[in-house]
């Protein structure tokens, strides 16, 4: 009999015993022969007694009980000593139910280290609460993460508290009136409390953000928290006080230390407290901002991310130093303190996740980097963005470098609040100065009421476009889906409004249409997006899909840059116009504005919604380009790049097509034509620009009046534009904010570098067409930029 | 013919039967290690895997010295091994016919199955 068939006692001589039934028991017959019986009876015609409404779900549903992959309380019982062996995945090797959750510091399955803490253990031990905090932010739930450290239970907690508070007992809360309550306890001690304190709060903190943001994903953070309690602060800022007290103990006992006693311990303590603390503190301040000190607090909290990145960044060189010395003390006590495990009971078992931590140095560079990010996703768009051209600028890379929830989360509870962006701006006053920095829209349009109607109007899709690039990457595309139809509506609305300003403002000139091309060029821009993501996600992969998807995005960003150059034109025209009047009539243009029809309307001022624009048509149109004008000239100049790369590239598969080097793709139950409408179905409802058919497609790819030498030099020639564009467009760079730029330095290089390696590509393509060979090996290269892909030949 | 009072055990052409009525009763399995999973008996196959549904209850004893094996390995000689009860509520679960060791069923239970199944044989 092996050792896991000791019968249970009877209870009786046990002190503590959990969950034990005490219901007197019914007297029992023994039916197993019967049910073997019956079982062996069974046929394979006949396989199963059961229920009339037992059914195949019931049977997948049920957990197969003792199953090592699908039970998630069988553990395996090397998994519970100081170092697990390699039986561990052996299917004979015992299980054990899963360590039941402390009751207390001196839990009766095995007691907390608490006496017998040192300050290394307490090191060691922060140390942990941070790769759980880590743990939490990359998705895990509480019970993965958080709770795995046995400290941060709530009766533990509650057991600590309780042992350290100095004003426990009412002779203690006496002395305290009298005196400054002495600290209870041992440094070791107390850091442990603050540091479990701190990771209990900030994880009550973050899950509060995310729920409150509501744009999480399932992959994004596990919202349950299995019921488990968490620990009930006393009083508000009870955490903060503890800590702060806790981290001054520290620093006053570090000066009396020997140079050789300990000091990296101490150190490694404080600077981990004080990151917690000062994480805690910029989280809740940029949580909870409001009024008109926002821009004094997102300050404060930014200075706080700075503190805190630096303490964490200072804390690695130390740790790994105490990590050479670490004895084999330390590893037992951090043993007994974290289990993986210990929660398992709370989960349930669809799927039985394996909970993994990463090391100490990968947890403590990967938590760097979601403190930066704060720093550059949050308060710096919050402080500079302070246009609708530079918000947007300034929340792309949130989007492509698919920022951590929290941030994202953060960014988004602060995207529109107190009925203005970041809390200081109005939306539709930055919409129209969007529109006057793209295009020229004359006060007379935009002093007329249905153009505050028309603005109101945009206001939620533009917030929309903006809170789009703060959601998960690979869901994105289900909410452009439902934006489309939106925007798509939106244009009809426009044109109204477009010609009923135009009658409005009695103007004799030919209709300017600023609202349709603004909403018209959006839209695009969403399009292209919704094309571009399927391209990253890989959800179009192979050459046939791919060249669709270039196909498509040449069209959309060449209809997009028509509808630039319209309002290009117009701005151009109007800054002309008003030159040649100051040249003309010096004396008029540097009063008040000029007053387009000779009417003067009983709303002279901008009532755009919530305020008056203090900013005259006039300078939008000063000769000099202004920074702004840089940045989007710098913009519209990548956006032709891209067409030129998207162009070349699908001349480049066309050519191979025609070499033979591309498998045509066969399908049993389905066709090209089926997937293509399939994944351009959301565009069918657009009507401009209008939906493009497989036809048209087929139509529009068609090259085999080219021969293949014309084919592969237009290829050529189109990266050659794309990179000249991409120099041009580096030289203005320099001269610009780098928070401003509409693409980073690192995805410009890696645009030079597809553009460079297909030509080369090409003309080793050349190369086999003339000497004959139809057999090269074909790879498609996403790696130097997610977008656009580089075609190899081998 | 099954008679009134009989005990067990019963002829085994009966035993399809007696299993066809104790359907949606609740029973006792004991596995192999010992535990217990108690809940309402729907379904039996060839290999005598069962599955129980609505509310089942797991109860299995564990030992401390699992959860301490640094004390063990310390070989201290006054560390007392305690043994706990664990519950667990599932939804639904299968037990797997080779560990299974034992079914009970409650008498009163039992009896009316036999006085039941006397009543068709007669």
């Amino acid at each position: 009999m092996s050792e896991s068939n000791i019968p249970a006692s009877d209870g009786k001589d046990l002190p503590e015993t959990v969950g034990r039934d005490f219901q007197p028991k019914a007297a029992m017959v023994d039916i197993t022969t019967m049910l073997k019986d019956a079982a062996s009876a069974l046929t394979f015609e006949s396989p199963m007694i059961h229920t009339d409404s037992f059914n195949l779900q019931d049977s997948m549903a049920a957990l197969e009980i003792m199953d090592q992959k699908m039970d998630c309380c069988e553990v395996p019982a090397s998994a519970m000593l100081i170092e697990p062996t390699e039986q561990q995945n052996d299917k004979d090797e015992r299980m054990i139910f899963p360590r039941p959750a402390p009751t207390g510091l001196d839990d009766v399955i095995d007691a907390l280290p608490w006496d017998e803490l040192t300050i290394e253990d307490a090191a060691f031990i922060a140390l942990e609460n941070v790769i759980r905090l880590e743990s939490l932010l990359s998705g895990s739930s509480v019970v993965e993460s958080t709770y795995t450290c046995l400290y941060s239970h709530k009766v533990v907690l509650e057991d600590m508290h309780k042992r350290l508070d100095p004003c426990m007992s009412l002779t203690e809360q006496m002395k305290a009136i009298m005196q400054t309550p002495t600290q209870k306890g041992t440094i070791a001690q107390r850091s442990v409390f603050a540091s479990t304190l701190l990771l209990v709060e900030l994880t009550d903190l973050i899950r509060g953000v995310i729920l409150n943001a509501d744009i999480y994903e399932e992959e994004d953070f596990g919202t349950s928290t299995f019921n488990i309690a968490s620990f009930r602060r006393p009083s508000e800022g009870f955490t903060l006080k503890i800590v702060l007290d806790e981290i001054s103990s520290i620093e006053e006992e570090s000066t009396k230390l020997d140079q050789y006693d300990n000091q990296d311990a101490f150190e490694a303590i404080r600077l981990t407290l004080s990151f917690q603390k000062d994480l805690m503190v910029a989280v809740s301040s940029l949580a909870r901002l409001s009024g008109k000190t926002i821009r004094k607090e997102v300050e404060a909290a930014q200075q706080s991310i700075k503190s805190a990145k630096k303490k964490l960044q200072d804390t690695v060189p130390i740790f790994a130093r105490l990590k050479e010395k670490q004895s084999d003390s330390v590893k037992v006590i951090l043993r007994r303190t974290f289990d993986p495990f210990v929660n398992r009971p709370l989960v349930g078992n669809s799927p039985v996740r394996t909970i993994v931590f990463r090391d100490a140095i990968d947890a403590t560079n990967e938590m760097i980097r979601m403190v930066d990010e704060v720093d550059w996703c949050v308060c710096k768009v919050i402080l500079k963005a302070n246009s609708l051209g530079r918000i947007r600028r300034m929340m792309r890379p949130v989007s492509s470098e698919s920022a951590n929830i929290l941030t994202r989360s953060l960014l988004v509870l602060n995207l529109y609040f107190d009925e203005l962006i970041f809390g200081q701006y109005s939306l539709p006053e930055m919409i129209v100065r969007y529109m006057r920095q793209l295009s020229h829209v004359p006060d007379s349009i935009v002093n007329l009421p249905t153009t505050d109607a028309f603005l109101n109007r945009l206001c939620k899709p533009v917030y929309d476009t903006l809170k789009l690039m703060a959601l998960n990457r690979n869901r994105q595309r289900s909410y452009l889906d439902i934006m489309l139809g939106d925007w798509s509506a939106l244009r009809e609305e426009a044109y109204i409004a477009d010609m009923t300003n135009h009658q409005d403002s009695g103007s004799h000139s030919e209709l300017q249409p600023h609202f349709s091309l603004y909403v018209i060029s959006t839209t695009i821009e969403l399009m292209d997006n919704y094309v571009d993501l399927g391209v990253e996600l890989e959800l179009l992969c192979n050459e046939h899909e791919l060249t669709i998807a270039y196909w498509y995005r040449d069209f959309l960003l060449s209809s997009l840059l028509t509808q630039l150059n319209t309002m290009r034109r117009y701005k151009l025209d109007a800054k002309k116009q008003v030159h040649q009047d100051a040249e003309q009539f010096p004396a008029t243009v540097s009063g008040g504005k000029p007053q387009k029809g000779g009417k003067k309307k009983g709303k002279n001022k901008v009532s755009v919604a919530n305020g008056a624009s203090n900013r005259t048509n006039r300078d939008d149109l000063s000769i000099t380009p202004t920074v702004e004008d840089i940045e989007e000239e710098v913009e519209y100049l990548f956006l032709n790049a891209k067409r030129f790369l998207c162009r070349g590239i699908v001349r480049f598969f066309v050519s191979l097509n025609q070499a033979g080097l591309i498998k045509e793709n066969s399908f049993d139950f389905t066709s090209n034509e089926m997937i293509y409408q399939k994944r351009f179905e959301p565009f069918i409802g657009i009507h401009q620009p209008p939906y493009l058919t497989y036809d048209d497609y087929l139509k529009g790819s068609d090259f085999t009046k080219l021969t293949q030498n014309n084919l592969v030099s237009a290829s050529s020639d189109s990266f050659s534009v794309a990179k000249s564009l991409i120099d041009q467009a580096l030289k203005h760079m320099s001269k610009l904010d780098p928070d401003f730029l509409p693409i980073q330095v690192e995805e410009v290089k890696q645009l030079s570098k597809v553009c460079v390696a297909n030509s080369v590509y090409l003309q080793r393509l050349k190369q086999l067409t003339v000497g004959g060979k139809t057999n090269a090996k074909l790879t498609l290269d996403m790696a130097t930029h997610r977008h656009f892909c580089t075609i190899k030949l081998g | 013919m099954v008679e009134e009072g009989s005990t067990l055990p019963l002829p085994s052409s009966l035993a399809t039967q007696y299993v066809q009525e104790l359907l949606g009763e609740k029973i006792v399995c004991t596995l192999d290690d010992g535990r217990t999973v108690k809940g309402t008996f729907i379904c039996i196959d060839r290999l005598s895997n069962i599955i129980l549904t609505n509310n089942v209850v797991e109860e299995r004893t564990i030992h401390t010295a699992d959860y301490s094996q640094y004390k063990k390995s310390s070989l201290s000689p006054s560390y007392i091994d305690r043994q706990l009860s664990m519950k667990r509520h599932l939804g639904q679960a299968m037990i797997p016919g080779s560990r299974l060791v034992k079914v009970e069923l409650e008498e009163t239970t039992h009896e009316q199955i036999l006085k039941s199944l006397a009543r068709e044989s007669s």
